[in-house]
């Protein structure tokens, strides 16, 4: 239904700009911001999973989040700016009473689990529960994302078992991650993209437009899922 | 050639055109000689290129004259001459001596000589021979030329040269139409030659009077040079000093161009100033404008600095104009955007949009102008301040359409509805953060095209704008923030729920700073205020408690711990819990520091339980038992106390000097604990009889401290006394010993250790009365052997327990 509602409103506003071009112009872009909040257990790598989307870097050395941190991602499509706004949630109990308050008004929720710790794969229940009681089944993009998937001899949660409980929970998107050695990162958010209204309407994400590398601050998230697989290490 | 005049042809006027051209002079009169006509009758000359002359092969000219005179001779038959004609000579000196003579001869006997043909003769003859005479080779060879040049043109001049010299009137015609054509032809040739010369002479006849006048002009000089020879050094002087004079001149004027380049505006650029839009060319003239101000602060620093302050004037209100365009301009830009913000949704541009980079390049002119740049930067404040605030108010609409529950909801969970006004307002921050980078953020700049005078003086400035763009513009929302945040703080009395609000906004004051916000910005100020209202308000919340239980009313009979006490400990432990977790232990700056501790605990223990005792126990101070059971309920309740705060031992009491308020509680215990093992030992010697000497002992030397058996000598005055007596020892002691005794055990555990709520300090107080009470009965019973020592059984008989046998009775091994 959010989709929904984005995308009429979407369609207001190029109605309008195209009346008013000179204006347009001088006034910018248009803009559209979606709100995508990373939930899971400590530890689990949403910090990585972010720092390896935004720098494509790895710290082996882990540092907890205090509250939230928040990074935002402009995409420039056409007279289009699209801003991801990743909010990075802190797994520490002490700061659990936080993050209803972000899942209020996010379009897109990532849920993340460890695959080598039980557990972290357990509580994902009470995180969707959580999602779902802010933004009701309907209203969110739902992903659920099984990490560190290099880790193939301390694996706890198989990926069966995963992609099971995704359709459980009715998430719209299950996908396993390393962000150690980059696997299928670049793909999730290609994931993520492709439920936005602006990228619905062509099949294929109109970031694989070669023209966009050349832009600033465009994500490339062109590599495909095949090169992306073959640098997995397992 | 000599028969035409040339002066005849000379043109009159030197205006004259070519139809004026003189006519050529008539036929020339050539005749031919009279005398000639007779004789040439019946004479005809032999043909020159005959047969016969061509045939001797003969080359020489003489020759061939000779021949051809021979022929002719003979065609005339004068061979009565032959000496004569023998005589002919061709040297020439020879030949006219004789010639002339030969001539005259013929001439005066001409006329009587009836022989015309010889006198004909004679006649061609002496003219040739007067011919050759007069022109010798040269003429003969200009004869030969002209026939050969005859000849060459035999073609054009349409003859026939035997026709030629036909003797007769064809030949005569002949001879005078070739004349006639020749001439023609050789005028022909002048009037062209003419007509080549005609405008070099007009020229010439142009030039003239110019060149007449120079040559006067050159003569009058030249006279007046020969005449003033001497002035001519002066002359030079004075060319040296003009042309250094002019060299000056040129160079000041080189210099003033120059100047003028430099600093001062040319048209174009004036009128760029004044009407070209705001952008690249504009811009470039304001360059121009800040280093004509730069020069002019030089030029102020000149001794007379005249051309500095005038500069300095014009440039400062052409620039002062320029700023008022860029302002508009500034002000428009922000309007359309706004303006489209409202239709449209939100705008963004990308770093390299152009009408972003001349909105920053307008910002950055602006800066040096600071008055009217301040007045921009609060229009854009006051518009952002204006959309943070809708934005913000938004939230709590609940008829708004939007697709995030209203925070106006969560209002019933305080610290939820906190979270969700405060994590909205982290939005807020962070998007205005992003706003303000991406307009006020001079990262694109290249500085070498920008005068470094603007970039020096306000880099540091302009560096930090989108971070104080971001603060000021919070400035305003600041109080909507904080009235949304009090009402909730306000009325909110729970310790608990204040500890988290506390927590809350401590945390959210650090993403704050994180995200941009100045420590010293209001809306952090206004953080800090409301947690310092949080933080106070916990602890009022925990006295609180204290204060609504009525401590003094609802009195139970029982020694255990009050209600109210285990209510209050209960909140204060899940708040030291909550403190725990926070992960804040460490930090000494912390809310629950010693001073919160002491006055949650130190005070309970201090003012709130001897106020609770003291009403539920009145008779304390008369009553023994009474006062035994103060103790009882304050050591239940001191080490309830205890008890709970155990846990926070080695955290929250481990760090600074807050251990010192857990040790306090412990003293309070023991000071209780001893006293109530003071009351109860009395009470039980009183029992037993034994009172009034354990008084009379300690009075002497405190029983405790009795070492050894040297010890008991100290107690010997005690004889003195009337009460040691063997039958007072006797009616006093041995019946109630041999009574309570045996029941003592069970007395302390029914009305002692039965209301201790500890095993562990019920074990310690009896443990510790019935060891005082051991010693007691040894100590007096070996000091009254020692007084009696001839009546030891009559003491045994008292004292019938052995020290051993009292211990055992007492539970003592
Ligand atoms: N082997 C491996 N390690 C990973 C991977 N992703 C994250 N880690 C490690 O896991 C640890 C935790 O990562 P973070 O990203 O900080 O975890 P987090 O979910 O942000 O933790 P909190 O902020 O406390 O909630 C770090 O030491 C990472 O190096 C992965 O894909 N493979
Ligand atoms: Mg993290």
């Amino acid at each position: 239904m959010v989709q929904h509602l984005i995308k009429s409103k979407f369609k207001v506003q190029s109605q309008l700009t195209k009346k008013l071009p000179m204006s347009a112009n001088r006034a910018g872009k248009s803009l559209t911001k979606y709100k995508i909040v990373f939930l899971g257990e400590q530890g689990v790598g949403k910090t990585s999973l972010i720092t390896r989307f935004m720098y494509d870097t790895f710290d082996d050395h882990y540092q907890a989040t205090i509250g939230i941190d928040f990074l935002s991602k402009t995409m420039y499509l056409d007279d289009k700016t699209i801003r991801l706004q990743l909010w990075d949630t802190a797994g520490q109990e002490r700061f659990r009473s936080l993050i209803p308050s972000y899942i209020r008004d996010s379009h897109v929720a990532i849920v993340v689990y460890d695959v080598t710790n039980k557990k972290s794969f357990e509580y994902i229940d009470k995180w969707v529960e959580d999602v779902k009681s802010e933004r009701g089944e309907e209203n969110v993009v739902l992903c659920i994302v099984g990490n560190k998937n290099d880790l193939s001899d301390e694996r706890q949660v198989s990926t069966e078992e995963g992609e099971r409980k995704a359709q459980v929970l009715n998430a719209k998107i299950f996908i396993e991650t390393s962000t150690k050695v980059g696997f299928n990162v670049k793909n999730l958010f290609r994931k993520i993209a492709k439920t936005l209204p602006e990228f619905q309407k062509s099949d294929s994400v109109p970031l694989d437009d070669n023209a966009t590398k050349n832009k600033p601050d465009v994500i490339d998230i062109t590599t495909n899922e095949e090169q992306e697989q073959s640098s997995c290490q397992c | 050639m000599d028969f035409l005049d040339y002066q005849t042809f000379a043109l009159d006027e030197a205006n004259a055109k070519d139809y004026d051209l003189p006519e050529p002079a008539s036929r020339l009169p050539i005749k031919s000689q009279q005398s000639s006509k007779d004789l040439d009758k019946d004479f005809s000359m032999p043909r020159l290129a005959n047969a016969e002359l061509d045939a001797e092969g003969t080359e020489n000219l003489q020759d061939k004259m000779q021949k051809y005179a021979s022929l002719s001779l003979s065609a005339l038959s004068l061979k009565r001459l032959p000496p004569q004609s023998s005589m002919e000579n061709p040297v020439v000196s020879q030949g006219t001596s004789l010639g002339e003579k030969t001539l005259e001869q013929l001439v005066q006997n001409g006329e009587k000589t009836i022989d015309n043909t010889d006198a004909l003769l004679s006649k061609r003859l002496s003219r040739i021979l007067d011919a050759h005479h007069r022109n010798t080779l040269q003429c003969d060879t200009q004869l030969r030329r002209s026939f050969k040049v005859l000849e060459d043109n035999q073609d054009r001049l349409h003859f026939n040269s035997k026709t030629l010299v036909r003797p007769d009137f064809v030949g005569s015609l002949a001879r005078n139409s070739l004349r006639s054509n020749l001439e023609s032809e050789l005028l022909k040739s002048h009037l062209m030659i003419l007509d080549d010369i005609q405008p070099i002479v007009r020229r010439i006849k142009r030039l003239s009077e110019p060149v007449q006048n120079i040559h006067q002009m050159g003569d009058a000089l030249l006279k007046q040079g020969e005449m003033a020879h001497d002035e001519t050094k002066t002359y030079m002087d004075t060319v040296y000093i003009l042309q250094n004079a002019l060299l000056k001149h040129r160079l000041k004027k080189r210099i003033l161009v120059m100047l003028r380049d430099k600093l001062t505006l040319n048209q174009v650029e004036e009128d760029a100033l004044i009407n070209s839009n705001v952008g690249p060319e504009f811009f470039e003239v304001m360059k121009k404008l800040m280093r004509l101000k730069e020069t002019a602060t030089y030029l102020l620093a000149l001794p007379n600095p005249k051309a500095g302050t005038v500069l300095m004037e014009q440039t400062n209100a052409k620039i002062e104009k320029a700023n008022k365009r860029i302002f508009n301009y500034l002000v428009d830009f922000l309007y359309d955007l706004q303006s489209a913000s409202k239709t449209f949704g939100e705008r963004a541009f990308s770093s390299n949009d152009k009408p972003l980079i001349t909105f920053q390049q307008g910002m950055l002119y602006l800066s040096n102008d600071l008055p009217i740049f301040n007045e921009f930067i609060k229009r854009v404040v006051k518009a952002r301040s204006q959309i943070v605030l809708d934005d913000f108010l938004s939230q709590f609409d609940v008829s708004s359409a939007k697709a995030s529950r209203p925070i106006i909801i969560s209002a019933h969970d305080p610290v939820r509805y906190l979270g969700d006004v405060l994590a909205h307002v982290h939005s807020l921050i962070v998007d205005e953060a992003d706003f303000m980078d991406s307009m006020f953020k001079f990262q694109n700049w290249n500085i070498q095209d920008t005068p470094t005078s603007i970039l020096q003086e306000n880099r540091e400035f302009l560096n930090g704008l989108s971070i104080s763009l971001l603060n000021e513009t919070f400035g305003p929302v600041e109080n909507s923030i904080r009235i949304r945040l009090e009402q909730i703080i306000r009325f909110e009395d729970d310790p608990i729920i204040n500890f988290e609000i506390y927590e809350l906004l401590a945390l959210y004051q650090m993403m704050f700073i994180k995200y941009g916000l100045r420590p010293d910005s209001n809306l952090i100020l206004q953080l800090i205020n409301l947690r310092n209202t949080s933080s106070s308000k916990i602890l009022t919340g925990l006295t609180k408690i204290l204060d609504d239980a009525n401590i003094t009313q609802n009195l139970e009979k029982e020694l255990l711990p009050a209600e109210w006490l285990v209510k209050y400990l209960a909140k204060l432990c899940e708040l030291l819990t909550k403190f725990e977790k926070s992960g804040s232990v460490k930090d000494s700056e912390t809310l629950i520091d010693s001073n919160f501790l002491k006055e949650a605990l130190a005070c309970l223990i201090t003012e709130k339980l001897p106020e609770y005792h003291k009403s539920k126990f009145p008779q304390a101070r008369k009553e023994k038992e009474v006062k035994k059971h103060l103790l009882l309920s304050e050591i239940n309740c001191i080490d309830l106390i205890k008890t709970r705060m155990l846990p926070y031992r080695e955290t929250i009491f481990s760090k600074g000097d807050r251990h010192l308020v857990y040790e306090n509680i412990d003293s309070h215990l023991q000071a209780s604990t001893k006293s109530l093992i003071g009351l109860e030992t009395k009470s039980l010697l009183e029992k037993l009889g034994l009172d009034l000497y354990s008084n009379l002992f300690n009075m002497i030397f405190p029983v405790e401290s009795v070492q050894d058996e040297l010890d008991y000598d100290m107690y010997l005055p005690v004889l003195e006394n009337p009460i040691m007596q063997r039958d007072t020892i006797r009616s006093n002691v041995h019946i109630k010993l041999n009574d309570f005794l045996p029941i003592l055990l069970s007395d302390i555990q029914d009305n002692l250790l039965f209301h201790i709520v500890s095993p562990k300090i019920a074990d310690h107080i009896s443990t510790e009365c019935l060891s005082c009470l051991s010693k007691f009965y040894k100590v007096f019973r070996q000091v009254l052997l020692k007084l009696y020592p001839e009546n030891h059984e009559d003491i045994d008989t008292i004292l019938n327990f052995s020290e051993e046998e009292f211990d055992t009775l007492i539970g003592l091994n």
